[in-house]
């Protein structure tokens, strides 16, 4: 245990709560007087170091001591150390000292990353405070955007604020940072036309704008041309190192990665980002990478850890009060449980989702409409599942989103019906790049058709791609297939493949994966217990490994040799399936 | 949804859960020399204060910094190990249902191993 004085040095000069945890001892009096006496020697060398304004500005926060100049500086350095509440009463006490839009900016914004979105927009929407040039004018509209946004999950309002600040601004850097924010909206509202335009003029004068990036890549991968949208990330990237990496490397280009068929890459890539996130205490950036952790096992199939990610990105979203990436998270949680046929706790999310206002951009929608019509389907109202996908695709189809609607309509023919959405599909073919969006359609053309051998290539390719689930539904649809041509030995081939792919697939249970096989009704730990012992583990390494007694893995294991009527560890891999080694 | 704080059983359990790890903290020669009696309280109040943070439950006062908390020891995996057993057990004696435990778990290794307490 370090020593209570080598603790109190390393405090006081380098971490303020463990000034806290000192002060909470000492009284009152006394420990304003401490704060005021090290304010005042920081400050007497000078401030010069770069944490110096937030030691001095914390120090004097309740001595009323306030600089609001220092103040302000000291309130972004502590948002940018992740302590939001910290900056939030630092720039609040700046801002009831001398309101300037610097102290307002800084106000607002830590309202807004604490969640206070509606305190926030009264203060940006009310303040007296008038901007002085066109730099300020659009760095107020953007954060009036902001909140009403991704706090307060509005659209029309958004576009009409950012239109009207566009409208009054003459300054090129200015008007290019409001068009890249208000082709985004466009963009994550499906609207993918219009901000391809609006990004295309904001990047013929700045070629580098990362929120034009951005938005551009959002509108190509909405479009079904995420192949396009990757290629200019990466141009840009080489031509500009420099650039934003996270917006423009990251979120967008991440959904476009899948799209194009790189699911593993995305998966890595968002392991990545969470552990860089958490190593920086950044709890947003910890919410998208948790949350795209979480998609992306779904479009591998991989629905147990899919459920752990997106069930942590809702609490994580709930926390920062971020209404959109809860719908998100929720609507994702939603599509995942109904795939997986677990009704129960479907509606639960379904409910959670009814309890928040939807959200006015398209994309954080998408998720949870499908999930709603695969809810349907698992409580047996199919047609009427397909029904509100069909109306989606639709939906989607006339706002420009066409790579969001091939799923919607891969939804259609997934749930029974691929001669109605092949329809449709075909005239969205053409305009598709990459490469998982058009073996989607191929898989719905060829189910259409009654196309054996093309449901059995198209299989392998959704395999190699990491879409499983979909690669399990087409091999045991060309089963069915080669079974009608009378073609006994592909069909065994078909349904030996579609076996091991569902295999492979964790906890999804959509009606193209149940005809595989009939799963055997363990409980997952007692699933999970049985596997690595099959797997040549001992009952203590297995006890270890789950963090239980070996008493208590035995136990679950006597039930499972039970259930599958076998008596030795031996014969538990056969019997649960797994390919031998 | 459901947080993980919710599903285990919000601040009820975290009570328990923390209370039970660190009497088994204390009892353990690997690790006691860590827990110095007299802030047992402080220590507790705040590890309540980091779980319900890191599983999604209200805010409830400051969290404390952990990890900076931590930077002048020297731990090792096997303590971590130690402290991640205690917590299973911590969490079965409050009664913490299969699913969210195991979450719980895997947070905490994921967290710890990684040294960011």
């Amino acid at each position: 245990v370090a020593t209570l004085d080598a603790r109190r040095r390393t405090v006081r000069l380098a971490h303020p709560i463990y000034g806290d945890v000192v002060r909470q001892r000492m009284s009152v009096l006394r420990a304003r007087q401490l704060r005021r006496e090290l304010a005042d020697a920081v400050a007497a060398t000078g401030g010069r170091r770069r944490d110096d304004a937030l030691k001095i500005a914390t120090w004097r926060l309740d001595t009323g001591d306030v600089d609001a100049e220092l103040f302000v500086r000291a309130a972004a350095e502590a948002r940018r150390r992740h302590d939001p509440e910290l900056a939030q009463r630092l720039a609040e006490a700046a801002h009831d000292a001398a309101p300037t839009l610097a102290t307002l900016l800084e106000l607002g914004l830590n309202l807004h990353i604490l969640g206070r979105h509606e305190e926030a927009i009264t203060l940006l929407d009310s303040s007296a405070v008038a901007p002085a040039d066109d730099a300020g004018r659009a760095a107020l509209a953007l954060l009036r955007a902001q909140v009403r946004h991704r706090g307060l999950g509005q659209g029309d309002e958004v576009e009409e604020l950012l239109q009207d600040a566009l409208a009054a601004t003459a300054e090129p850097a200015a008007r290019a940072s409001i068009g890249g924010n208000l082709a985004t909206i466009a963009a994550l509202r499906g609207r993918a036309a219009a901000a391809r335009i609006l990004a295309m003029s904001v990047l013929d004068a700045h070629p580098d704008d990362p929120d034009a990036m951005a938005a551009l890549t959002l509108a190509d991968t909405a479009a079904g041309r995420p192949a396009a949208a990757i290629e200019r990330v990466q141009r840009s990237l080489a031509a500009n190192p420099e650039l934003d990496g996270v917006n423009v490397r990251g979120k967008a280009r991440v959904m476009a990665v899948v799209d194009a068929g790189g699911i593993e890459a995305a998966a890595s890539e968002a392991a990545d980002g969470l552990e860089a996130a958490l190593r920086a205490g950044d709890l947003r950036r910890r919410s998208w990478w948790t949350y795209t952790l979480g998609w992306v096992a779904a479009a591998q199939g991989r629905f147990g850890p899919a459920r752990q990610f997106l069930d942590e990105a809702a609490a994580l979203y709930r926390a920062t009060g971020e209404r959109h990436g809860q719908r998100w998270a929720l609507g994702c949680g939603l599509l995942v449980a109904a795939q997986g046929r677990d009704v129960a706790r479907g509606e639960r999310l379904a409910e959670a989702l009814d309890e928040l206002a939807p959200h006015a951009a398209t994309v954080y929608e998408v998720h949870g409409r499908r999930g709603r019509a695969w809810l349907d389907a698992a409580r047996g109202h199919v047609a009427v599942a397909r029904a509100r996908l069909l109306d989606l695709g639709d939906e989607l189809v006339a706002a420009g989103a066409a790579g969001f609607a091939v799923r919607a309509l891969a939804d259609v023919a997934r749930l029974g019906d691929p001669a109605e959405a092949g329809q449709r599909l075909a005239a969205l073919a053409p305009g598709l790049d990459g490469e998982l969006l058009p073996v989607l359609v191929r898989l719905v053309h060829a189910w259409a058709a009654g196309d054996a051998e093309a449901l059995s290539s198209v299989s392998e390719s959704l395999a190699r791609l990491g879409a499983l689930v979909e690669a399990g539904e087409a091999a045991a649809a060309a089963r069915d297939a080669f079974t009608r041509s009378r073609d006994q030995r592909r069909a065994n081939a078909s349904a030996r493949r579609a076996a091991e792919l569902a295999a492979a697939t964790e906890g999804v249970a959509t009606p193209g994966l149940l005809v595989v096989d009939v799963p055997v009704p363990l409980s997952r730990r007692e699933r999970e217990i049985a596997t690595l012992v099959a797997e040549g583990r001992t009952s203590k390494e297995v006890a270890d490994g789950l963090y239980l007694s070996v008493r208590t893995v035995e136990s679950h294991l006597a039930r499972v040799y039970d259930k599958l009527g076998v008596r030795s560890r031996s014969e538990l891999g056969p019997a649960l399936g797994l390919v031998a080694s | 949804v459901r947080s993980l704080y919710d599903l285990i059983g919000g601040g009820p359990t975290i009570r328990v859960v923390v209370d039970e790890l660190y009497t088994t903290l204390t009892t353990d020669p690997l690790v006691r020399h860590h827990f110095a009696p007299e802030r047992m309280e402080s220590l507790k109040a705040g590890q309540r204060r980091w779980f319900t943070s890191v599983l999604g439950g209200p805010p409830d006062g400051p969290v404390p910094d952990l990890a900076a908390a931590h930077a002048s020891l020297v731990i090792t995996d096997e303590q971590i190990a130690a402290v991640i057993r205690h917590l299973a057990e911590a969490l079965d004696h409050a009664g913490v249902a299969e699913e969210p435990r195991d979450r719980v778990l895997a947070i905490a290794e994921r967290l710890w191993y990684a040294r960011l307490f």
